[in-house]
């Protein structure tokens, strides 16, 4: 029998609720059950690239899919690179990408939203640290300070 | 985007560093490096062992399935004349026997590229040998040595990745000597 399409989630956090119990053991099992499947989803996507299948609206049609987006970030395998994903996740939160550093720190500008955190680890779970930086005022502060020069006035 | 798949991630993500840790093939308990081994005499599979599974299966009168490897190391000198590695028809100069109690019988194997090759030749049983869990393992023309069946398992396995042409080429022939030396030293 197969998960339905909707119970996915129960099983996650079913997941969640036994592995709390199960030890070191446990885990270890998950863990080498995960890398067998993560492997296989491995393989098939480069058999599917091999095939020459694997077109954008393909890759973009297993992006959508909370269940399959979710298990191919699980196994690093998401088609879209990280500031992609980070872009699509805060949209609408009030904070804008700056950039990703190659040492995976997540750059943002803007009033830090409540959930941020979650909202990069579940989409980017590649991200090792957020910095959120104050929004840019409209008028810089300096330039309050700063004559205008003109170049006209030594002529 | 929902977060269903949090734990997941965490437990694919955050492995232990190191080599994984091997385990007891019996009670699933951490061993090191260096455990003992159990016979299944069904499968002839070898078993990593902890020490106290290893123990339940050291008495050689049992009639359990499972029988643990001894440690004993001894020299047997060129054990077998030309004849009988002739009648061996073993292609690689190199064989182990072992005493099948299941069979009744000795039971000579040789490695090759695919693993353990059984030839087909009656022997007598040599009665110092402890049933499927010792093995003389020989050269043919120079030497053999009394020693522990997982010892052979381990040449078999080695010698299988390693495995070039018809006789195993240069670095078949260089495990072979090693494993040889190290044989000896524990031998002494």
């Amino acid at each position: 029998m197969s998960v339905a399409a909707t119970d996915w989630r129960e099983s996650a956090a079913r997941i969640d609720t036994l592995l709390g119990t199960a030890g070191e053991t446990g885990e270890e099992l998950v863990r080498t059950v995960a890398d067998l499947y993560g492997a296989g989803l491995e393989r098939m996507l480069d058999l599917l690239h091999e095939q020459g299948v694997l077109t954008d609206a393909a890759l973009d049609a297993l992006a959508g899919d909370d269940l399959v987006a979710g298990l191919l970030l699980v196994h690093g395998l998401h088609p879209h690179d990280a500031a992609t994903r980070v872009g699509l996740a805060i949209r609408g939160t009030g904070v804008e990408l700056i950039e990703i550093t190659p040492e995976g720190v997540c750059r943002l500008r803007g009033r830090r939203p409540h959930g941020l955190d979650q909202l990069i680890e579940a989409a980017a779970p590649e991200i090792t640290a957020i910095s959120v930086e104050a929004p840019k005022p409209l008028i810089p502060v300096s330039a309050l300070f700063t004559r205008p020069v003109s170049g006209m006035d030594s002529a | 985007m929902n977060d269903s798949l949090a734990t997941l991630r965490r437990v694919v993500r955050n492995r232990p560093s190191g080599p994984r840790p091997e385990r007891c093939e019996m009670c699933a308990e951490q061993i090191a490096p260096d455990h003992g081994h159990v016979v299944d005499l069904r499968s002839r599979q070898l078993l990593c062992a902890c020490r106290p599974c290893y123990l339940l299966f050291t008495n050689d009168e049992a009639h359990l399935r499972y029988r643990a490897v001894p440690d004993r190391y001894a020299y047997v000198g060129n054990f077998l004349d030309e004849r009988t590695w002739d009648e061996l028809q073993i292609p690689v100069g190199l064989a182990f026997l072992f005493q099948n109690s299941a069979l009744g019988r000795m039971v000579a194997l040789y490695p090759g590229p695919a693993g353990a090759t059984e030839s087909e030749l009656d022997l007598p049983i040599v009665a110092d040998l402890r049933p499927d869990v010792e093995a003389l393992l020989l050269r043919r023309g120079r030497d053999g040595y009394l020693v522990p069946i997982d010892v052979c398992y381990e040449l078999v396995g080695r010698l299988r990745t390693l495995w070039r042409g018809f006789d195993g080429g240069q670095e078949a022939h260089a495990a072979v000597d090693e494993l040889f030396e190290r044989v000896a030293a524990r031998a002494r």
